[in-house]
């Protein structure tokens, strides 16, 4: 019988690295989508995105109203509609401070008029409008989730 | 009794060879084993070329960032003892982490003074690290073979730059938590940016589960992924052949001894140069006998001079931390950013970047700088191979008349990253807008 020279890497060698290593990958897959997980945040710790506001303390008529730690201003347009405004800048995050001509951004200089729209800065969107719902107890409960178009008022009175 | 005086003189001796394996004379063999039987020491060459040891060569930039790094692991274990990574309000009202900051400043002996040299450390690391990376690239040290140590250079400097990021947010100031604020932010832009910043965070918002993840990852994984990386930087030097030289060195300006004092070359091997394994360049002739008269032994005259710069860096940094406070802001408040919210001054130029464009200037344009600089070498073999300009490998050469086009794009760019800092650092006031800084001070920017 003649012998054969072999090239390479022989079959049984080929299964046994390629197991090996293919065990090895998908233990490594495994670790990391469990760490991952492990890691990955399930509860939120921060301020609640859903707040509620009793009707008595709406502001007046054209005025305004600044929650400070969900970072809303509340606006009555008239007597029965009012609208809520995110003071979280679109561009990165920073709250935004209500001046004369509308909102300005700290951070990166980021300008909106009065209605939450872009006039300068880098910010990419308008300010999020949020929806507004009337609930039992007579109040009023504020999404701060929420991202709709502006002008986006809602009628609660 | 001369017998018993015999006997503890042997009994010293014995002490001391088990501790030492050497004696401390003049000889080329103590010489050597000083080096090699030391676990500090043996990291470096028994025997070096005496254009290492030059000023020009290396600027001693390198060795600085890695002695601020040390300092950095001294101060920061120190800091960590007084430390509470918590948001927790205590009776005064006042985060737990921040109120340790005040109490490290006022009750704590010495207390000041350790996060003083913990913070400057840090941005004098940043800034010596950019600048032993410039050294590198006009050196072309990052070439001939060097290539991948180029690579983990680079992934040194993008750790410090994190280690900073980290860091400067466990004060839990207003700096601080607005500038993982929106450098978390910055994250969103990039795909699946979301999933980054849950990760880091661990919540929806910056708060105390943050500061929880970034205390880990600023006292345990970087610094233990950073003490690795250090480690294959400096066993990269050895294997790939020590500091660049030039590839023809018999044109170089031979380094007369009366520089360095008298050294005593008082080697066995006076005439010719041994190699030992470790200082073969893979695919490289071992330069035998070449250049023999300008080495020299490391101990003392490398040794030495290495101590001097360390004893320059911790003088100069303890002068810097008792004359100058490390910034500390207002309490973490969530609800208003100060105004103008600046990072610290080496981000500063990227959030001049982002103050353009979100997305460009917080991911494309960083992305790219990052990842371009760190292929860099890889770009230029590639570039050379299809252009069949083999001359731009020119490792150990200051300015290479070659490479200018190359050397002037890095400098360029630095200068760019420079601009961009002086302009936010100096030139934006409130609501980031433009101001001159001899009409109005300008805030921030620690």
């Amino acid at each position: 019988m003649e012998k054969r020279e072999k090239k390479g890497t022989s079959r049984r060698e080929l299964i046994l690295l390629g197991s090996a290593f293919g065990l090895m990958g998908l233990a490594a897959a495994g670790t990391g989508g469990a760490l991952f997980k492990y890691m990955f945040p399930v509860v939120s710790y921060g301020t609640p995105k859903k707040f509620l506001v009793p009707m008595e303390d709406l502001p007046d008529i054209g005025d305004e109203l600044i929650f400070e730690d969900q970072k809303v201003i509340l606006r009555r347009q008239s007597e029965t509609e009012v609208a809520a405004i995110s003071l979280v800048c679109t561009h990165l995050g920073c709250t935004v401070n209500r001046v004369e001509t509308g909102f300005q951004c700290p951070c990166h200089g980021s300008q909106y008029d009065s209605d939450g729209i872009v006039v300068g800065g880098p910010a990419p969107r308008t300010l999020p409008w949020l929806e507004v719902k009337r609930v039992p107890g007579n109040q009023i409960e504020i999404d701060s989730g929420t991202s709709l178009p502006e002008n986006s008022f809602f009628a609660v009175v | 009794m001369n017998e018993l005086i015999q006997t503890a003189r042997e009994f010293g001796n014995k002490i001391y060879y088990s501790i030492f394996r050497h004696r401390f004379d003049n000889t080329g063999l103590t010489k050597s084993k000083i080096m090699f039987s030391n676990v500090l020491l043996h990291i470096q060459p028994v025997k070096i070329h005496k254009r290492s040891v030059k000023f020009k060569t290396t600027m001693g930039l390198g060795l600085i960032t890695f002695y601020l790094f040390l300092i950095l692991a001294t101060t920061g274990i120190l800091l960590m003892f007084h430390y509470v990574p918590s948001t927790a309000l205590n009776a005064d009202g006042l985060p737990d982490a921040y109120s340790r900051m005040l109490n490290l400043r006022s009750n704590v002996f010495w207390g000041g003074f350790v996060r003083n040299m913990h913070r400057w450390a840090a941005h004098g690391m940043v800034a010596f690290v950019a600048l032993h990376m410039l050294r590198v690239y006009l050196a072309g040290a990052h070439r001939g073979g060097r290539e991948f140590n180029w690579v983990i250079g680079c992934i040194l400097g993008l750790l410090t730059v994190f280690l900073s990021y980290t860091g400067y947010l466990l004060p839990w100031d207003q700096l601080a938590l607005w500038g993982v604020q929106v450098g978390t932010e910055i994250a969103k832009y990039a795909p699946g940016g979301e999933l980054i910043r849950g990760i880091l965070l661990g919540d929806t918002e910056v708060g105390s589960e943050a500061l929880i993840r970034f205390y880990v990852l600023h006292v345990a994984v970087l610094p233990a992924v950073m003490g690795f990386l250090i480690a294959v930087h400096f066993f990269r030097i050895r294997k790939d052949g020590g500091l660049a030289r030039p590839a023809d060195t018999s044109k170089e300006k031979q380094i007369p001894d009366e520089e360095f004092g008298p050294v005593k070359n008082n080697s066995v091997f006076k005439s010719a140069r041994s190699y030992k394994l470790v200082e073969i360049v893979k695919g490289k002739e071992p330069k035998v006998n070449e250049e023999v008269s300008q080495m020299m032994f490391a101990w003392p005259k490398l040794i030495i001079r290495e101590l001097i710069v360390l004893l320059g860096v911790v003088a100069v940094l303890s002068l810097i931390s008792v004359y100058f406070d490390a910034p500390l802001e207002g309490p973490a408040n969530p609800n208003h950013p100060p105004n103008p919210a600046k990072a610290p001054w080496y981000f500063l130029g990227l959030q001049e970047l982002t103050s353009y464009d979100g997305f460009i200037g917080g991911i494309v344009i960083p992305g790219i700088l990052a990842g371009g600089v760190m292929v860099l070498p890889y770009l230029e073999i590639f570039l050379e191979t299809f252009t069949r300009t083999y001359r731009k490998n020119l490792p150990g050469v200051w300015f290479a008349r070659e490479r200018n086009l190359e050397n002037a794009l890095f400098i360029g760019m630095y200068v760019f990253m420079l601009i961009l800092i002086i302009i936010g650092v100096y030139f934006r006031g409130e609501n980031w807008t433009i101001v001159y800084p001899w009409e109005h001070a300008a805030g921030g920017g620690h």
